[in-house]
């Protein structure tokens, strides 16, 4: 069976994987993604110091997290 | 303003200010050995690729060698830290921040080689202005670009409130670019609730994405071979087998820079036995892990026998490449043993006067002397002279026999130094995979498909970019850790509350079965006491 090339989809397929300069393109656009995610990732982290909240955390800890460990052991034992 | 404990502040800030003579003597040599890189390379450049040893058909050698091995190298980062975080391995959090810098450097090291490779790195734009979508050279491109910002991130994410503890705590006489350093990389972190939980779900995304990229790195690096129909790398294990020997090499670099950040920096406190331990275990199944994938390609070949192909085994196994096999796989073997076999020593057998230092050397001593009779050209002739029935075989037995009694009886030596042991394995497997890498390139290489063999001799230009590489390596790694603690503060901080909760939680016994039960209670009965 030989591949079906007048399928313009296949053309299209065709052309994009064999066109040169397509390659750098992908690489220019992936990198540009990359770099504005964590740009705007890195700003939402550096926001969140605006959030009206008084303590300050060197390190994560219980009081960070709500969470206040029960002395009690599993159901009551 | 964010504090520290008087103790952490010591060991893990304070050296950040303070450098000793060692220090500096250690960035002059560095320095000079990447000088003299940087003039070979210059001389490259001026020459052209004629200076290395690489002609038709072997057009690529060492470089491409080294920039699989570090790439390779890079996988410690991922898998100490992205794997162990979102497994939630409580022990990781020393050792992150190593891994982590050990992946960003490493890659760095290991895209300088294709620059070395192409001779004219003005060519390298190439790749970009006439690249094609079919090309595994354009899918490397991707993957190593993602890889690249993403373990950059990734590295970074955790300075943060590192960082910030810097800025808060800075010494009065750190020079001022110090303070605006900090300042920079803490990117204004203050430490409050909201910023906390940004940063851990950042992590933990990070994390996660990292892990895939990274395996997607080192399995398009072998489809670089693997897509072509050279003889020894048309092979659809190459992807799984490479990322084995990624990860496999990245944890053995990341026992040795470990092993000297501890000693260097005084972090036995931070850096424990436990670490090495629960590491070596991973160590130890990758070690597995590679011995079946490596069976498995050269089984493969062997059973096809294809004309094309088997000469280049034959060349591996006992051709003009059996040395760097053999040396492979010994490197290999004696690092699997030393990982293994003192486990298996029973603590009891120390007693035996076999496990004995003098023993181990007077038996090294007795194999070395068998192995250089053997091998040393002129040698054989003299042994024949002075011992007429002594023939090779026996040297071979003798040098056999005793190399295993040298092993055996520092088993309990071994044993006893753990962290020594992860570091002799380390430098074994570190050996062990550049000449894997140097076994998959250059034996198909000279023996190309359609196309006269020929050989491969490295120059002294591609050695002197090798020990650049190796000594940039170390410089990135020591000039970062005189700026940054060698151990995430946080971390180590945070996963102390952690132990101190759990500490706080009664474990109950685990609770027995109905007929546990009986059998317990009519104990109990049996040998209630009288009054």
């Amino acid at each position: 069976m030989n591949f079906p090339m007048d399928n313009p989809f296949f053309q299209f397929l065709y052309w994009i994987m064999n066109t040169p300069g397509i390659g750098g393109i992908v690489v220019v656009v992936e990198a540009t993604l990359i770099v504005i995610a964590v740009s705007l990732s890195l700003r939402w982290i550096n926001k969140g110091a605006d959030a009206p909240e008084k303590e300050q955390f060197a390190y994560p800890t219980s009081a960070l997290h709500h969470y206040k460990p029960k002395r009690r052991g599993f159901g009551g034992l | 303003m964010l504090t520290i404990g008087k103790r952490d502040k010591e060991v893990l800030l304070d050296p950040l200010y303070r450098a000793g003579r060692g220090f500096y003597i250690l960035l002059g040599v560095l320095i000079i050995i990447m000088g003299w890189g940087l003039f070979m390379y210059i001389r490259q450049i001026v020459f052209g690729l004629g200076v290395t040893g690489m002609d038709r058909p072997a057009y690529w050698g060492m470089y491409m060698v080294n920039f699989i091995f570090f790439i390779g190298i890079s996988h410690a980062g991922t898998l100490i830290s992205a794997i162990l975080r979102v497994t939630g391995a409580e022990w990781r959090r020393p050792i992150t921040r190593i891994a982590e810098a050990i992946t960003a450097f490493a890659l760095v090291v290991g895209t300088i080689q294709i620059f070395f490779d192409l001779g004219r790195p003005d060519r390298v734009l190439y790749l970009f202005t006439y690249g094609r979508l079919q090309s595994p050279l354009l899918w490397d491109a991707v993957s190593v670009t993602a890889y690249f910002l993403g373990s950059i991130v990734y590295l970074y994410l955790p300075i943060m409130p590192d960082a910030a503890l810097l800025r808060d705590n800075l010494p009065e006489e750190a020079p001022p670019w110090r303070r605006h350093l900090y300042k920079w990389l803490a990117l204004g972190w203050r430490g409050n609730r909201t910023q906390w939980l940004r940063l851990e779900k950042m992590i933990a995304v990070m994390a996660v994405l990292i892990i895939p990229i990274a395996i997607s790195v080192h399995t398009v690096i072998s489809w670089i071979l693997a897509t072509t129909v050279q003889p020894g790398w048309h092979s659809t294990v190459f992807g799984p087998y490479f990322v084995v020997g990624a990860i496999f090499s990245g944890i053995g670099a990341l026992f040795i820079a470990m092993t000297l950040t501890r000693r260097a920096l005084h972090l036995e406190a931070y850096i424990t036995e436990k670490q090495f331990r629960y590491l070596g275990y991973i160590f130890i199944t990758m070690s597995a892990i590679w011995f079946y994938f490596t069976y498995a390609e050269h089984m493969t070949q062997a059973a096809g026998q294809l004309a094309e192909e088997f000469p280049i085994l034959a060349s591996k196994l006992w051709g003009p490449f059996s040395a760097s096999f053999w040396v492979m796989i010994l490197a290999m073997v004696a690092a699997f043993v030393v990982l293994v076999f003192p486990l298996l020593l029973p603590d009891s057998w120390s007693k035996y006067r076999i496990f004995n230092p003098r023993f181990t050397l007077a038996n090294a001593v007795v194999a070395g002397v068998a192995i250089v009779l053997l091998q040393v050209p002129g040698m054989q002739r003299v042994v024949a002279n002075l011992s007429p029935g002594l023939p090779p075989i026996t040297l071979r037995i003798i040098a056999l026999v005793a190399g295993v009694l040298a092993i055996i009886s520092l088993l309990p030596w071994l044993k006893r130094h753990l962290i020594d042991t992860m570091v002799i394995a380390s430098a074994l497997v570190l050996v062990g995979m550049w000449l894997e890498r140097w076994n998959i390139i250059v034996p198909t290489m000279v023996n190309p498909r359609l196309m006269p063999s020929s050989w491969y001799t490295p120059t002294l230009t591609e050695w002197s970019l090798f020990a650049a590489s190796i000594a940039l390596f170390i410089f990135m790694f020591v000039l970062f850790f005189k700026l940054v603690p060698a151990v995430s503060v946080w971390e180590v901080r945070e996963g102390r509350v952690i132990d101190d909760v759990r500490s706080q939680v009664p474990m109950p016994a685990p609770e027995p079965s109905s007929s546990a039960r009986g059998a317990m209670r009519r104990s109990l009965e049996e040998t209630e006491p009288t009054y």
